[in-house]
C-alpha cells in the first residue's frame, strides 16, 4: 500500500492521497495522470496494465487500485 | 468504419488495443462526455489490427482521437485515413511529455499532419497568505441572458482548430455554476473569464479581453477576482501557446509556472480557414 501511495505522491506531491476516496471527483488526478500512473504502476510492481482495464474506476482510489494490481497477481 | 452507437461498444474497441511499452492513446474523454458524443451520433470508429482511430465531427471539421499498440501501429491505421474520410479536415491533440509525444507526432506527420500550434500546460500551487482584496464590482458571474453574446464574443477570439469553443449548454452550465466571469462596458462585453472545478483542481479554460479594450487592465481585473474565487483550490492549470512570451510571463506575473505537459495539435487540412 505504500508503495503505490509513494508512486501517487511521486506524480501530484501537492496532494494527500491517503485521505481521499475518490481521486477522480477531488480532482487529484486527471486522464494524463492516470495515464502516468499506469506507466508507473506496470515499471513498480512488474505488471502490463491492459488497455481494457484503463478505467477511470479502477484508479479512483487506493483500495481500487489494490484491487486492480491483486487481478494481476500483486498483492499490495 | 462505422458509427458508435453505445459507450460498451467503444469500450470494447479501446481495450482491444494491446498495450507494449509504446502504448499510446490520445481519448481522454470522461464516460459522460463520451456518453453525450454517442448519444449525439458524432462518434466514428476506425478500427485496425494494433489501432483504433475515432473521429468525432464537429461544425467544421473532425476531431481524430486514437488508441494505438505503439507509433507504428498508429502509423499504418493513418495511412488508411484519407481512403476512409477523403474531404474532411481533421485535427489532432497529442498531449504528454515531450520524448513521449515525438514519435506520436511523428506518425501523424508522415501521414499528410502538419504540426498546427503547440501548448504548455502551466500551473499554480496554493499559495499561503494570498492577501485578496474583497470582490471586484466590475468583474460579475455572467447571467443566463448572456450566453449568446458570450458564444459570439467567443467566436470572434478564438481559433477553433486548438481551441475547443464551448457548445451553448457548456456555457450555461458554466453561467449556472458561477464559474463564467465577465467585465462589461455599456451592454458591450470587455473580457471573459471560464473555469471549472473538479474537487481541488480548478483548470482556467478562457481568459479573453476585447481587443479595444487591451492594456487597461481588464484582463488583471478579471484574473484577480478568478483566483480569489479559486482560493480554496489547490491546483490551478491552463494551456498556453507555446511560443506565446506575453502569455506566459503574465500566467508567471500571477504565479504559475509550466508543467511537464505539451499539446501538439497536428491538422490535415482540407481547407484553410478564413483569418
Amino acid at each position: 500500500m505504500k508503495k503505490v501511495l509513494d508512486i501517487l505522491s511521486s506524480i501530484r506531491p501537492e496532494f494527500d492521497f491517503s485521505v481521499s476516496d475518490d481521486y477522480l471527483a477531488d480532482g487529484m488526478l486527471d486522464s494524463f495522470d492516470m495515464i502516468t500512473l499506469v506507466s508507473d504502476l506496470d515499471k513498480a510492481f512488474s505488471v502490463s496494465i491492459e488497455g481494457a482495464d484503463i478505467l477511470p474506476e479502477n484508479f479512483r482510489n487506493l483500495a481500487a487500485i489494490q484491487l486492480l494490481l491483486r487481478k494481476y497477481g500483486v498483492d499490495t | 468504419m462505422h458509427l458508435v452507437t453505445s459507450t460498451k461498444e467503444l469500450s470494447h474497441a479501446i481495450g482491444s488495443v494491446a498495450r507494449s511499452a509504446g502504448y499510446t492513446t490520445t481519448f481522454y474523454a470522461s464516460p459522460a462526455q463520451a456518453e453525450n458524443w454517442v448519444e449525439s451520433q458524432s462518434l466514428v470508429v476506425i478500427r485496425s489490427e494494433q489501432a483504433v482511430l475515432i473521429l468525432r465531427r464537429e461544425k467544421k471539421f473532425h476531431r481524430l482521437y486514437h488508441v494505438a499498440r505503439d507509433a507504428t501501429a498508429l502509423a499504418n491505421a493513418l495511412a488508411a485515413l484519407p481512403e476512409a474520410v477523403p474531404e474532411a479536415t481533421i485535427v489532432a491533440d497529442v498531449i504528454g511529455t515531450l520524448d513521449i509525444i515525438r514519435p506520436v507526432v511523428g506518425a501523424y506527420t508522415e501521414n499528410a499532419f502538419t504540426q498546427y500550434k503547440r501548448l504548455s500546460r502551466m500551473y499554480r500551487l496554493k499559495q499561503r497568505l494570498e492577501g485578496f482584496a474583497g470582490q471586484d464590482a466590475e468583474v460579475v458571474c455572467a447571467a443566463p441572458m448572456d450566453v449568446e453574446l458570450i458564444q459570439a464574443f467567443l467566436d470572434s477570439h478564438l481559433d477553433p482548430l486548438f481551441e475547443q469553443i464551448p457548445s451553448l449548454s457548456q456555457l450555461n452550465d458554466a453561467i449556472s455554476s458561477g464559474s463564467l466571469l465577465v467585465t462589461r462596458q455599456s451592454a458591450d462585453l470587455t473580457g471573459v473569464l471560464i473555469f471549472n472545478t473538479i474537487g481541488l483542481t480548478t483548470t482556467l479554460r478562457y481568459w479573453h479581453v476585447s481587443h479595444r479594450q487591451r492594456n487597461r487592465g481588464v484582463g488583471a481585473r478579471l484574473m484577480r477576482e478568478f483566483l480569489r474565487r479559486c482560493e480554496s483550490s489547490a491546483r490551478i492549470l491552463l494551456w498556453v501557446i507555446s511560443d506565446n512570451a506575453d502569455a506566459i510571463s503574465k500566467y508567471r506575473h500571477y504565479g504559475f509556472q509550466e508543467d511537464v505537459l505539451v499539446d501538439d495539435i497536428v491538422v490535415r487540412q482540407m481547407w484553410m480557414p478564413t483569418p
